[in-house]
Order: C-alpha cells, then structure tokens, then sequence
C-alpha cells in the first residue's frame, strides 16, 4: 500500500514536473521575445542603420506605423528590394524602443487590408509603397523612390541590378518631417485658365488625381490668384504654373520672380502648353532657358504610310537627381503634346546651371507653323531635334558642382496637359512626383547617402570549375567512404 | 558527474564512429554539400550578385533538406536500439542518472552533427586553394551561419533524442524525430500566408528560415539563439522525464 501511495506521488510529482517546466519555457520565450539584443557583424554598411536614423526613431514622442504593401508578383523591382526593405523596417522597429511597429501586407493574401489601404491611400492596384504613419499624418513612399535600378542589361538577357537602396534616407526623411508636423505648402495659380488640382475628379481637364498624389507625399495644395493677393505667401514651398490659356500681367510675373529671387530661395515648376502665351516664355531667360513658340512632332511609319506624331515622347534623361528614376528604369515618357525648350548659357553678370531633364530622340523637330498643309522641317525657321522637353535651373549654381546648395530652383516642362486625369499614367506621376520632390527638398536626411549594394562575382576557368566540382563532388566524399570501409573492415574481421 | 558523463559520451561516440550508417550518413552528406556548393559556384558565375557564396549555401533547399532529414537518421537509434536490445536496463540501474544518460547521448549526437559539417566547411579553403582567389565570402557572417547551424542542429538532436526515447522502433522514433522537426520548419512559410499580425509575429520568432537569413546576412540577434538553447534544455528534460517515467512503469 505504502509502495502504491509512493509510486502515485512519484507520478503526481512527474507530471509536476513537467508542467512546470513547460511553463518556465513559455515564460522564458516570452521575456526573450521582448528583451532582446542585435548587433550587425557584417563588415558591409548596407545592411546597418545609420547613426543619424537609429537618433531620430529612439526619442519618437509617439507611435509610429511603418507599412510595407508589397506584392512581389506585380514588379520586376520588388523581388529585387522586398527583402532589404523588411530588414530595415526590422531595424526600425528594433532601434525605436517599442515606438514603430512595422505591417507588411501582400496584396494577394491580405485582402480586406489591402483594400483598406488601396482606399485611404488611394493607390493604383499595382502599386507597391511603404506607408509611413505618425499620428493623423502619413507619407507614401514607392518602392521605386527607394531603389536606384540599372536595367540597362535587359536586352542582352540581363535581370536588372539593384544599383542603390535609397530606403533608409527616404523613410528616414519622411519619419523626422511627420513628427515635425512639416507640411510642404505647394501653391498653384489661377486666374488664367491653370488646370487646377483642387477640382473634382469628374470634372474636364482636372488635375485632381495628380493632387491625390502629391498629398500622399504629405503635402498641401492651395490655389493662389497673384493679382488678388498681391504676392506668394512667405510659407510656400513651391509654387506651380500648369498650363496657363492667357497672359499674365507684368505685375504678376515681377510677383513670382519676387518670390523665386527672394531673401527665402523660391522653387517654380512652369509647365506651358504649346500653342499658348502665358507671358512666361522668357520669365528664365536670364538663366539661359526660355520656352520655344513650337510644336514637338515626329514622323512614324505605320502600316506603310508615314503620319506626323504630335506626342512627344522622352527617351534621353539627364544624370540629375529629379530624373534618375527614369535613367535607370530606361523607359520612355509620354509628355504629350509640348513645345521645346531652348537651354543656353546665363546671360551676362547671372549664375546658374541648367539642365536638359528629358529629350526626345533626334527624329522630332520643333514646328513652327503648325497650321500650314504638309508640315515638315524647315532648316532655319524650325527647332532641329533631339528637343529639350523638360529643364531644370538652379540660380547661382555653379556647373558642374552636384551639391545641393539652398538656392532658387525651377523645373520648366515644354506642357502641361500630360498630368491631366485623363492622360495621366504611371510614368507621368512618377515625373511630377519626382520633380516636385526634388524642388521642394528633402534637405532632413541628406546626411544619409544612398546605399550601394556589395556585389561578388567569380570569374573561374571551366578547368577550375571542374577541379572544385571534382574535389567536392568525388574527392572528399569518397575518402570519408574509404575511411568508413576501412572500419567496417577492421570491426568485421 | 562530469567524469560519468564524460565516459559515457565517448563510449556513445564511439558507438556511433563505428557503426557503418555513420559513414553513410557522412559521405551522403559531404556529397549533396558538395553539389550544393558546385550549384552556388555556378550562380556566382552566371552574373554578379548582391550576396555571398555562403548566403546562398545556407539558404538553400540542399541545406535545409539534408538538416531535416539527417538528424531523425542520426538520433532515432540513440534510445530505441538500447530499448529494443534490453541494454537500457542495466544502463539504468548503473550508478548514473537519468540525466548523465541524456546529456551524453546528446553531446555524442551533437559531437557527430559538428563532423557531418566539417567538409562542407573545407569547400571554401578547396576553393581558395585551387582558383587563387579569395572566396566570396564575409567571416563576420560566416561564423554567424556556422553558429546558426549548430544551434538549429543542437535543437533539432534534442527533439531527436526525445523521439528516440518514446519508442523501440527505430523507424518510429525518425518518422516522429522527422514529423516534430519538419513542422516546426515548414511553419516559416506560415508567414508568408497568415493575415493575423500576432501569428506573423509568432512565425517569424520561431522560424529556422528567417533566422538562418539574419545570421547568414551577419545580423547577431540573441532572440533565436536563447530560443534555440532553452529549446534544446527543454527536449532533454522530456527526454530524462521519458526515462525515469519508463524507469517508474518497470
């Protein structure tokens, strides 16, 4: 009996035993789960946060929500970065002290979310982004502004290359301006028949979806009439002409170039339609850029007959931070119909520095007349291509030196009609968006350089090859077997 | 208990170095180590890349399915051959503890795994040697995937073990050994699929797969390894529970 009653207690305390362990376990992986330490041992800086980044998310004053909304399947650019992304939202999450807490949602498997987000967001259904949210602010990054890609390669069978990972700068940037609060001001005209981003999205010739994405870069739009208010506003942050139908008066254009030249340096982008005189054509002149009285064509064959095209399209893009993207993406871009722009040195006693942004391919010409029978190019009277469609100036510049110093800068585009909703693409946004970033700065986390991806290759002679594959492959594994023979041999007899 | 412990490992070794499966299980191991270190040569050769010849050695299919499928191999005689020939009896009725038992039974599994991974490790000193060239490789991360390596096999030997001492059948305790190791695998890719942020969270703390691409990628998180450890002291407590349970039915 008494050995009955031991043998139950030894059972009892068995069982105990093990539960307890069980939940020491549980415990332990909780604590472990919530205390934990990371270090980086790679002698590569492309994988570590910057000193600058782990500095601003370790004292956030609040939360913050860092989203990856990434469907690998839809872009030949998210294979190439999902996976460095997510380590440095982890790295995020880890520097932050419990502050950031990082989502990645694929499309294809988290609907309701994906739908959630496609709708506050308002993005196109194949775009991947990393929303960053801070209190009742957020920003949209595309996973196109966070990665430089050489694609260069493609025809010879190539896959694209990660060139540069721009992640950490860019969420950075955008993490430091929502805690601040900082909105940029962009402010566009009106009182000239300007298309108009505050309209609503039914309505004609609006600029309405391309205003949802310059919002969704955590920016605010106003419309200002110059001759109303008697001046730009001290807080804008870049002030946009798109697409004037009339004139504007000596008194508004000595406004805007008050405020381009003013004691805080302005930022213009002038977009102006061909076939319109706004007043501004010259207003760059003393830069050395002025609007050409053209019209952008082009001859295409198609189906035996050749047909004038008045689409211009953008296949040259400079080495300028405004326009990377679309060097390294090396696609082309419709701007539709536009007249060309004349780039030449400042005028005498001026400093800047201008820059051909996009330039159609030689074939275009810019036409003069564009309402004779037969248009053609006329040697003399006309612009002979490759035109300039989009330029950059910056005021007191000096060439050649690529520093981003604080001074008056502006983007000149050849049209304006391009941005409508109705002609409005991916690339098209993908070019204002750009531009627009570009004037308006992202001076916040400049600090921090775009990172460059070590790359390894090997370059080994077939002999080599067959040497390593002989050794790995025959070698090793069979003096392991002999050696096993030989001690089965040796037990056996 | 050091010195029991340490007689009874060495004679488990040696149990081991001299049964014939161990060498098989180590040239079929160097062999597919092999062929999954010539397929990395080729990928470096097709093009340049963004990661090491190593990164893409320890994230392979190669690598996962030799680790899934050799340790049941390894461990399912441990405990059920000592059952089945009656040799546990007198083993447990020996001045040693359960405990001196486990722990060198685990440490001679473990000393064996080491081996099994020691060729693999020669490929990038054979590499350099016959092409002149410093192989493309980083130690920081290096070290960091060998650490992972031992830590997943000092885990998954564990489980194991402890599949070995629940039955007398051999097949049975791999097939288990194997069924515990591939589920707890194969729920990494449970974070490619969960919409539920909490079990994401949860999949990635336990997931081999994303710890073996932090490691490898020269990221020192301590998070898998008390996990791995804990895991591992877990398993041999089982372990020891399951023989004095079966000391108690006796």
């Amino acid at each position: 009996m008494a050995q009955k009653n031991t043998r139950a207690r030894w059972r009892t305390n068995h069982w105990i035993s093990i539960g307890l362990v069980l939940v020491i376990f549980a415990a332990a992986q909780f604590l472990n789960y919530k205390y934990f330490k990371r270090t980086n041992l790679s002698p590569i800086d492309y994988v570590k946060l910057s000193e600058l980044s782990i500095n601003v998310v370790r004292d956030l004053p609040g939360p913050v929500t860092l989203t990856a909304f990434i469907a690998p399947q839809g872009d030949p650019l998210a294979p190439l970065v999902q996976s460095d992304l997510l380590d440095l939202l982890d790295q995020y999450r880890y520097n932050s002290n419990g502050r950031i807490e990082v989502r990645r949602i694929d499309p294809f498997i988290n609907f309701d979310d994906a739908r959630g987000i496609v709708e506050t967001f308002k993005l196109a259904t194949n775009e991947n982004v990393v929303i960053v949210e801070y209190a009742e602010r957020s920003k949209v990054l595309r996973l196109a502004d966070l990665a430089e890609v050489d694609a260069s390669g493609e025809m010879f069978g190539s896959p694209p290359r990660l060139v540069a990972f721009k992640g950490e700068r860019e969420i950075t940037s955008a993490i430091q301006q929502l805690v601040r609060g900082e909105t940029k001001k962009i402010y566009f005209t009106s009182g000239h028949g300007e298309f108009n981003p505050l309209a609503p999205d039914n309505e004609r010739m609006s600029y309405s979806l391309i205003g949802s994405y310059l919002r969704r870069q955590n920016a605010d739009l106003f419309r200002i009439n110059l001759a109303e208010q008697g001046g730009v506003p001290p807080d804008a942050d870049l002030v946009v002409v798109a697409g004037p139908r009339s004139r504007f008066t000596q008194g508004e254009i000595d406004l805007l170039r008050a405020y381009f030249l003013g004691e805080k340096p302005g930022k213009l982008l002038i977009m102006l339609d061909p076939e319109t005189s706004s007043g501004l054509e010259d207003f760059f002149a003393p830069y050395g850029l002025t609007f050409a009285n053209d019209l952008a064509l082009t001859r295409v064959s198609m189906l035996g007959q050749t047909r004038i095209l008045a689409d211009a399209i953008g296949t040259t893009f400079a080495a300028h931070p405004a326009i990377d993207w679309a060097r390294n993406l090396g696609a082309n871009l419709v701007l539709g119909a536009c007249r060309s722009l004349v780039l030449g040195p400042p005028a005498e006693g001026e400093a800047a520095k201008g820059t051909a942004l996009v330039r159609t391919p030689e074939s275009y010409w810019g036409e003069t007349e564009k309402d004779k029978e037969g248009v053609q190019f006329d040697e003399g009277k006309d612009t002979r291509g490759p035109l300039t469609l989009a330029a950059a100036i910056e005021v007191g510049a000096v060439e050649g030196l690529d520093v981003d110093l604080a001074v008056p800068k502006a983007v000149a585009v050849g049209g304006a009609a391009f941005l409508i909703n109705e002609n409005l693409g991916t690339m098209q946004v993908d070019f204002a968006v750009n531009v627009v970033n570009w004037l308006v700065g992202q001076e916040d986390a400049l600090g921090i350089a775009p990172k460059e991806p070590t790359e390894f290759k090997t370059s080994l002679l077939p002999e080599q090859q067959e040497k390593i594959a002989l050794l790995v492959l025959v070698v090793v594994p069979g003096l392991i077997a002999i050696i096993g023979v030989a001690v089965w041999w040796r037990r056996r007899v | 208990m050091i010195r029991t412990i340490l007689v009874q490992t060495k004679r488990e070794l040696g149990a081991i170095l001299f049964s014939p499966i161990a060498y098989v299980l180590l040239t079929c191991f160097a062999l597919l180590h092999g062929f999954s270190f010539t397929l990395c040569v080729e990928a470096m050769q097709q093009g340049v890349k963004n990661v090491t010849i190593m990164f893409i050695f320890f994230n392979w299919f190669f690598f996962w399915f030799a680790l899934i499928l050799f340790v049941p191999i390894l461990t399912m005689r441990l405990f059920s051959e000592e059952f089945k020939s009656g040799t546990v009896e007198p083993l447990l009725t020996a001045p040693v503890s359960e405990w001196d038992v486990v722990i060198a039974k685990f440490t001679a599994a473990f000393l064996f795994y080491v081996l099994l991974w020691v060729p693999s490790a020669l490929f990038y000193t054979i590499y350099q040697f016959l092409t002149g060239h410093v192989t493309p490789v980083q130690w920081g991360p290096l070290f960091l995937g060998y650490a992972m390596v031992l830590l997943i096999g000092a885990f998954y030997i564990s489980i194991g073990l402890f599949a070995s001492s629940l039955t007398r059948n051999q097949v049975v305790a791999a097939v288990l050994a194997f069924a515990g190791i591939a589920l707890l695998f194969f729920c990494s890719f449970l974070g490619f699929f969960t919409v539920n942020p909490q079990l994401e969270e949860l999949v990635n703390y336990i997931s081999s797969l994303n710890h073996m691409r932090l490691f490898a990628n020269g990221t020192f998180d301590s998070r898998p390894v008390i996990l791995y450890l804990s895991g591992a002291v877990l398993f041999l407590f089982l372990t020891e529970r399951a023989l004095a349970g079966r000391r108690l039915k006796n």
